[in-house]
């Protein structure tokens, strides 16, 4: 099956790949044979699809949704992206026409700010700074320091898919990362926001359901 | 028309010169017309690296101040004819040259050479901005610890704001009982964090300080191990597609630990 690959990325997620060859009946018995089976592999993983060529795959889309699969972003020809995030805060946060969107790292000694949401696709290193007035998200290893809700806004957050800051900031609150290196072998993405004074860090998966109670 | 090739790290300590004495002189062996351009002005070390130090009369500064011409200052090395040398003013600092001048200089040397390989200070001062500016590619080199990675990246950073795409790295002093033991940074770990393209590992080889000492840059010495990975990136900027080799501990003889035993 050529036309039809999945591909792991760096901190992407997966990349279900689609050829222009490739028919609809395809793709969905791809989907069965390949993501379905496999569900609480992927369940929890954040998948985008890679087209060739300009196509409706609403279908397939409305498929994965059926069987509790989200595809949070579409790329066509690597260069077009159409963001279909299912995600519901981060669709808001990347549709959202103020928002500031940084393809690619933020190095040490670099920094960046946004009057309203900051998403960087890419990696934050060490001693670089970030800040925005109100979310941030890092669809990437977050290492600098992020500043979220920077001066005006305490009902900001910091999502990263690696959550490693020594230091988080949002509004005028700061939390210090333990002085014990987090065990690193565990990569999932994270949310940091405010809860009754403290700056809380849970798993996004724990962070949506807690979100819902 | 020649190619600027800069070797800069941030950090001091990490071998920029002796990494660009052995690519200058690896890349003369191969066949092509080099020059290297000492810019560490006040600190110049890579005449003696190259061990061209009782040579020297005229030094960049003269030539940029137009004391001497360029073709006065070219120190030619004395193991091959495809090399030269432009050694570092000693008694200045780096004030004394700005970047544009190296640029002009750089510019000049181009038609007559294949590869201008400019040796840059530490830190991310007007030095580091002299060697930086004229670069047609940059070889960052860093040592597989956490603060030479920081530096490195700092580094990167203002290259890539300064237009500067052409970037590589070169992993020095890499330990192979460290990284087996889990002890060092590997490869895979630093190039996570830089995220630019490698183009050379080179192991800790401790015979690299008689080298210096000597004057005879590890390219001369084939069979060590720096002098081998010195060598494949030499190749690699000559457009080889060679292979990256993982760095192993070399494995000893039984009679070779027994000398090692009584030796220690």
């Amino acid at each position: 099956m050529e036309n039809l690959a999945i591909k792991g990325r760096n901190y992407l997620g997966y990349e279900i790949q689609i050829d222009k060859s490739s028919s609809n009946e395809e793709i969905i018995n791809f989907f069965n044979s390949h993501l379905i089976k496999n569900i609480e592999f992927f369940k929890n993983s954040i998948l985008t699809i890679k087209l060739d060529s300009q196509r409706n795959i609403d279908f397939a889309i409305d498929y994965l949704k059926k069987h509790n699969l989200y595809i949070n972003a579409i790329y066509i020809d690597n260069t077009k992206t159409v963001n279909n995030l299912d995600v519901p805060t981060l669709t808001q946060a990347i549709t959202h026409p103020n928002s500031v969107v940084f393809k690619g790292n933020i190095r040490s000694g670099q920094t960046l700010e946004s009057d309203d949401n900051l998403i960087i696709m890419g990696n934050v290193n060490r001693d670089a700074y970030i800040y925005a007035k109100k979310n941030i998200f890092v669809l990437g290893s977050l290492e600098g320091i992020p500043h979220a809700g920077f001066k005006t806004n305490k009902e900001a957050f910091i999502f990263a898919f690696e959550l490693n800051s020594p230091q988080i900031r949002i509004f005028d609150y700061l939390a210090k990362a333990p002085d014990k290196p987090k065990n690193t072998i565990k990569k999932e993405p994270e949310v940091a926001f405010i809860e009754n004074d403290n700056i809380i860090v849970l798993a996004y998966k724990e962070w949506l359901n807690y979100k819902m109670e | 028309m020649g190619k600027v090739i800069t070797i800069t790290s941030g950090k001091g300590g990490v071998g920029k010169s002796t990494t660009s004495a052995n690519i200058a002189l690896g890349l003369a062996l191969a066949g092509k017309k080099c020059v290297a351009i000492d810019l560490d002005i006040g600190l110049r070390n890579l005449d003696m690296i190259l061990g061209l130090e009782n040579r020297i009369v005229y030094d960049v500064v003269n030539v940029i101040e137009n004391v001497a011409k360029v073709s006065q200052a070219l120190i030619r090395d004395k193991r091959t004819e495809n090399l030269y040398l432009i050694a570092a003013a000693q008694t200045r600092d780096k004030s004394a040259v700005k970047p544009e001048q190296i640029v002009k200089l750089t510019n000049e040397l181009k038609e007559e050479f294949d590869f201008i390989i400019l040796d840059s200070p530490a830190g991310i001062e007007g030095g580091f901005k002299n060697a930086m500016i004229p670069a047609d590619e940059v070889l960052i080199v860093t040592t597989p610890e956490i603060s030479s990675i920081r530096d490195a990246d700092r580094v990167v950073g203002i290259l890539e704001a300064n237009e500067k795409r052409n970037i590589k790295l070169i992993i020095n002093r890499i330990n192979p009982l460290l990284v087996k033991n889990g002890d060092m940074l590997s490869k895979d770990d630093v190039l996570q964090i830089l995220s630019i393209p490698l183009i050379g590992l080179v192991p800790e080889d401790k015979n690299i300080i008689s080298y210096t000492n000597m004057g005879e840059p590890s390219v001369l010495h084939k069979d060590s191990p720096s002098g081998k990975a010195y060598f494949n990136i030499v190749r690699r900027i000559l457009g080889d597609n060679v292979e990256f080799n993982e760095i192993k501990e070399e494995k000893k003889g039984f009679l070779q630990t027994i000398i090692g035993f009584f030796k220690e």
